[in-house]
């Protein structure tokens, strides 16, 4: 057996991600209306698997290790709660035109990703800022394609027992 | 955004995958390589401190980016977004190790049975 680096590691992540977000556009008037508003607001929950490779920079008995993390994230949603609402104007009166949610888009329910993080571990706990991308978190909702970034904190805990 | 293509195991996955049945499969696929590689060391007589669990929560901020969200010319359009998660990973140390176990392990392949 080749000898183990124990500055590399591998990380298999599962876990549960809520997001909440909403987008307000609105548009100028036109020949057929005075203008309106589309309104798109989601609160959606993703069951995510998330390879990942991880490098410390120091030794495994080190009480402080700083570390590099990249990988993956695959999601699935379990839960797709969101409104979506379509206003016109004509003249003093609005009409709404269209309102519902994304229940039925399939391609909200997948969500795929990329991420790069730093952090530390100083004994069992751990501290991350992590970057992501991520692509078609609501998928090409009525035809507009769509992708996040975000920045996060992660803080974790090793339960297993130090040798 | 995603690349054109992520490898795993002995397999090239490309964006054409990534459809319902595509994602499913390698969700299967990677779940299995991972029930594998466990085995794996628990099999070997590799010290149980190469293999440890971590409990985790996340808070994150960042933007829902809408392309062409409209067909009158306003453009990309941006969204506040919060991030919020919990979940485990479990680590396993030792990248040789992890190399001998996946071109040792079947279950690594795509669509592998």
């Amino acid at each position: 057996m080749p000898k183990s680096n124990p500055r590399l590691s591998f990380g298999s992540e599962l876990g549960f991600r809520f997001y909440s977000t909403s987008v307000r556009v609105i548009f100028p008037a036109s020949s057929l209306n005075d203008g309106g508003s589309q309104s798109y607001s989601f609160q959606p929950t993703y069951i995510r698997l998330g390879p990942s490779v991880r490098y410390s920079f120091s030794r495994n008995k080190s009480k402080i290790r700083p570390f590099i993390n990249v990988g993956g994230s695959f999601s699935y949603a379990v839960s797709l709660q969101s409104t979506y609402e379509m206003v016109q104007k004509f003249g003093s009166t609005q009409q709404v035109l269209n309102s519902g949610g994304l229940a039925d888009n399939e391609s909200a329910k997948f969500e795929t990703g990329l991420f790069v993080g730093g952090g530390l571990k100083i004994y069992r706990l751990m501290f991350e800022i992590r970057g992501e991308t991520g692509s078609s978190l609501f998928g090409n909702f009525v035809n507009y394609s769509s992708s996040t970034k975000s920045c996060s904190l992660y803080v974790g805990y090793v339960f297993s027992k130090r040798r | 955004m995603l690349p054109d293509q992520i490898s795993i195991g002995d397999n090239i996955i490309t964006k054409t995958d990534f459809s319902r049945d595509g994602f499913e499969k390698l969700i299967v696929t990677y779940l299995k390589c991972r029930n594998s590689v466990v085995s794996k060391i628990a099999s070997s007589q590799t010290p149980a401190s190469n293999t440890k669990f971590s409990g985790f929560l996340g808070l994150g901020v960042g933007y829902l980016n809408f392309s062409g969200i409209d067909n009158s010319g306003l453009g990309d359009k941006l969204g506040g977004l919060v991030q919020s998660e919990f979940g485990g990973v479990l680590t396993i140390q030792g990248g040789s190790l992890l190399k001998l176990c996946l071109n040792r392990t079947p279950d690594c392949r795509l669509g592998a049975s």
